[in-house]
């Protein structure tokens, strides 16, 4: 891969290296579909196992169900969308949206200490009575 | 002279493809030419991904503030129906990053054939989401005026009954316990009996729609305490069908973009057009594809698999 200036021939000094994008063999394109189809399995079977007797707190299921749903959706974007052959610009704009999403999780704070707690019943995280 | 000629001057061979494809007048060369256009679909993507994140916002928020509604209410969402979504939406990815593989090399019966498939995959989809808002709207889950929990829950409990000796998880029995006791308490409105069998199924559960109702439909007059609290149960649950038809419904509308756009691609093909002597046109609308693969991806255990 390139350093220095990235792409843009004409802006960069003569004999400056060229990022390329890079695609990659049939196989992997095959190899991402049976991962993403055993984790799908493991989504589905993940739903009948309760974690929080194991662990003690009701969030598990859900944590985990998420960080499977993330790896299928890094894979997709890696492999299907090729951004893992992508130049170092490509790697920037598939990361900025995702970034905007994970910044959206700030507005809880909002929430999470407003005094008045009657607009805002977490059910979530307590024990019911 | 025009652009056109222009473009058709400066035919290049890229080397690191099995196609040609030609450059564009502003551009230095093609590696910049295909990141340029790369880069420029995912701009699009990240509106797309800011566009569905206020909505996956709205869900986190709504789903720490009504847990146990979402619990009770996400049984009602078909498992099995969503698995196999999900099974058909990556195996259309899978295809469609095949058909980008295969306009690299130039080999077009193959992209069209692919295409087609993704787009069989697409309509398969979209069939298996037609069964499953069907069966909502007749639940009475639609979140409008005919909304009617008790008697989606009726339903529900009367064709799901727990195993002897199964300890029901309480959490997910708000909604039901408020609405048993209500019926105890004999604070229920009943349906009057009629030749519609909907209706004929829920003598036993309330009728929402009280003032359309007949003269002879016996009313509350003053609600219970159980049937005051169903009833915010059942406003929760309305917030979380909401959110279900808005999320999915947004969803359905990209896969039906996401049709027309490989059609075109496909007719593009078939007509030998200019447009598709390149690969990036089949590019975009995979990448295109497999966002709408990504959404579904994070939807499915969100909606679906709640525990």
């Amino acid at each position: 891969m390139a350093s220095g200036h990235g792409h843009g021939a004409g802006f960069a000094p003569e004999g400056a290296p060229i990022e390329r994008i890079t695609h990659p063999k049939l196989a992997l394109y095959f190899g991402t579909y049976f991962a993403l189809l055993g984790l799908l399995v493991v989504t589905v079977v993940l739903y009948f196992i309760d974690l929080s007797k194991m662990w003690h707190w009701v969030g598990w299921n859900i944590v985990i169900a998420l960080i499977v749903a993330s790896v299928k959706a890094v894979l997709v974007v890696l492999n299907f969308m090729n951004v893992k052959g992508g130049t170092r610009l490509i790697w920037l704009w598939a990361a900025l949206g995702f970034i905007w999403v994970l910044l959206m999780g700030i507005i809880f704070l909002d929430y999470q200490f407003r005094p008045d707690s009657t607009a805002w019943e977490w059910q979530g995280l307590t024990d019911r009575k | 002279m025009s652009l056109k000629s222009m473009e058709n001057a400066a035919v290049v061979s890229s080397g690191h493809h099995m196609i040609e494809q030609k450059l564009s007048v502003q551009f230095e060369d093609l590696d910049q030419q295909n990141e340029s256009y790369i880069v420029g679909m995912w701009s699009f993507l990240v509106t797309e991904v800011m566009f569905f994140g206020a909505l996956f916002l709205a869900y986190t928020l709504y789903r720490t503030m009504y847990f146990n509604t979402y619990l009770e209410a996400h049984h009602f969402l078909d498992v099995k129906l969503g698995t196999l979504n999900t099974l058909v939406l990556l195996s259309s990815s899978l295809s469609a990053a095949l058909s980008v593989y295969y306009a690299q090399h130039g080999q077009r019966i193959k992209v069209v054939l692919l295409l087609a498939f993704t787009c069989l995959c697409a309509f398969g989809f979209m069939g298996i989401k037609y069964v499953e808002y069907t069966s909502k709207i007749n639940e009475g889950l639609l979140p409008d005026q005919n909304f009617n929990y008790a008697k989606a829950l009726t339903v529900f409990h009367e064709h799901h009954k727990p195993a002897a000796g199964a300890k029901e998880n309480p959490r997910a029995n708000v909604a039901w316990e408020q609405l048993e006791l209500a019926r105890k308490t004999n604070q229920v409105s009943f349906v009057t009996p009629t030749d519609n069998p909907d209706t004929a199924v829920v003598e036993s559960g309330f009728d929402n729609r009280v003032t359309s109702a007949a003269d002879t439909t016996a009313r509350v007059v003053v609600k219970s305490a159980a049937r005051e609290r169903f009833d915010i149960e059942a406003g929760k649950a309305k917030i979380f069908f909401s959110i279900y038809f808005c999320m999915t419904g947004l969803h359905g509308i990209h896969v039906i973009i996401g049709i027309i756009c490989m059609t075109t691609l496909m007719l593009l093909y078939l007509l030998k057009h200019p447009a598709v002597d390149d690969y990036l046109p089949t590019e975009m609308v995979g990448l295109y594809w497999h966002f709408v693969d990504i959404v579904w991806i994070f939807l499915f255990p969100l909606m679906y698999l709640i525990s």
